[in-house]
């Protein structure tokens, strides 16, 4: 096998930039005897696009797992605005993920669907109404809040996981802002 | 080469297109039902002796109501049978999700212990829950009623409960464990996440179960007889030591509206579950 891992991601020359807001330090995750990800560095700036390409089993998912906070990484840590969050359940941090399967909760509508991540944060119900309405037109799915998952093509329930991810994680930015950082 | 109209063979599971199978499936049907049939029917018959048809009468249905052990009986299995099903679900999803989510020593050895009620024949478990009750955990007499049935209540449970368990189980075996990951990275605590999204996946084998257990208990004879006292008498036990006097229609008339009773609760259950099929199945 060629060298495969996530490694290749961060080119030689990439300039680092002084804070980065997610950042991964030589992470090596074993299941085993199996080696997923093999220390691996790299660093996504605020407001950067970063796409990670790779085969299938490379790793590429081990390692959003383990930003996610369902793995732990065998070695290494990662740091979210300059802080270690290892010692942070999932349902702390401030990250969010579509799923593979896509994982739209089944008996929730659309809409429900979306507002998960505001009304486990707190958010007040108005509010809640209004942004998940903005979210559904960001994904063009504004007037399918009333349906159920099983009434939705592959590709739309791709989109309410999307608006359900970003709306979770709008939050972080907003908080963020808020606080000055 | 054949015309694309022309009708095909059945398939091996088209069961409606051929007439041998139709006859099994009708022959099964009436098999089924008509002993059920005819003592609906022999419920209204007009005779005392209960052989020979007679003519129409509501006249046992009003001894049935106004027999007042008869409604005790009616109304400790009834009663039995609420608690046993409240109880026997939440332990059966409780021993489901213990089961089916955790790894842990002697994991073989209790799942075993859990389907052991369900192979043990009826006869042994009636005599070990008479003999539990009597030398080992007296349940004490002379309790107002309902705590009187709580030995009845008890025996149903260890019984019904691995039904549930195991129908909740196999539900859970259908799980996306990503759906669980996903309420957690929105935010949601391991509590959140058990009633947010597992206990509504749980819902049609909790249903499932509930409607087992409530019916296992409503008609169970066996245990119920061996742990029964004179003040507790339940339904099937009434009608046993009705028939040991005479086959009366009155026994009919009572026992119609057991069926009555349980065909409308098995009807809800299943309308619930319905709907909760159509919400969410097809995703």
């Amino acid at each position: 096998m060629t060298d495969a891992s996530p490694t290749q991601a961060t080119k030689p020359g990439t300039v680092v930039k002084p804070n980065p807001i997610i950042s991964f330090e030589k992470i090596t995750k074993r299941f085993g005897k199996t080696v997923a990800v093999d220390n691996v560095s790299l660093q996504i700036q605020e407001g950067e696009f970063f796409a990670l390409l790779g085969p299938s089993g490379c790793g590429k998912t081990t390692l959003l797992r383990m930003l996610a906070g369902f793995e732990t990484p065998s070695e290494g840590r990662i740091l979210i605005d300059g802080k270690d969050i290892a010692p942070l359940p999932p349902n702390k941090r401030p990250v969010n993920m579509v799923f593979q399967s896509y994982a739209v909760f089944p008996h929730m509508k659309v809409s429900e669907n979306v507002a998960y991540g505001l009304k486990m944060d707190g958010v007040a119900g108005g509010e809640i109404k209004t942004r998940v309405a903005e979210a559904l037109e960001l994904v063009k799915l504004d007037g399918y809040g009333e349906r159920m998952p099983d009434q939705l093509s592959g590709g739309q329930r791709q989109r309410v996981a999307l608006a359900r991810a970003l709306e979770a994680a709008a939050r972080v930015v907003a908080r963020r802002a808020a606080l000055g950082a | 080469m054949a015309s694309p109209f022309k009708r095909e063979k059945p398939g091996p599971l088209e069961y409606m297109r051929q007439w041998p199978l139709r006859l099994i499936v009708g022959g099964t049907l009436v098999f089924l039902y008509l002993p059920l049939i005819t003592l609906m029917v022999f419920s209204f018959n007009d005779s005392r002796r209960n052989i020979v048809w007679q003519g129409f009468t509501f006249k046992y249905y009003e001894k049935a109501l106004t027999n007042d052990s008869l409604i005790q009986a009616f109304v400790n299995s009834l009663t039995i049978a609420f608690f046993c099903t409240i109880i026997s679900v939440i332990l059966g999803a409780l021993a489901a999700v213990m089961l089916w989510r955790f790894r842990f020593p002697g994991k073989t050895a209790v799942e075993g212990s859990m389907a052991l009620p369900i192979v043990v024949p009826e006869i042994c478990m009636g005599v070990a829950m008479l003999v539990f009750f009597a030398r080992v955990f007296p349940w004490p007499t002379g309790l107002p009623w309902p705590l009187n049935l709580g030995a009845i209540t008890i025996a149903h449970i260890s019984f019904a409960f691995p039904f549930v368990a195991t129908v909740v189980r196999a539900r859970l075996s259908s799980f996306n464990r990503e759906l669980e990951e996903a309420a957690k990275d929105l935010g949601a605590s391991e509590w959140r996440t058990f009633w947010d999204v597992l206990v509504p996946h749980m819902k049609p084998g909790l249903i499932a179960g509930a409607l087992l257990a409530f019916t296992l208990s409503l008609d169970d004879f066996v245990i119920t007889f061996f742990t029964a006292g004179p003040d507790t008498v339940t339904f099937p036990v009434k009608v046993y030591s009705m028939l040991r006097f005479a086959v009366t229609p009155e026994v009919n008339a009572a026992s119609t509206i057991l069926i009555v009773v349980t065909v409308v609760l098995t009807a809800v259950g299943l309308h619930l579950q319905n709907q909760n099929n159509s919400k969410e199945s097809k995703a």
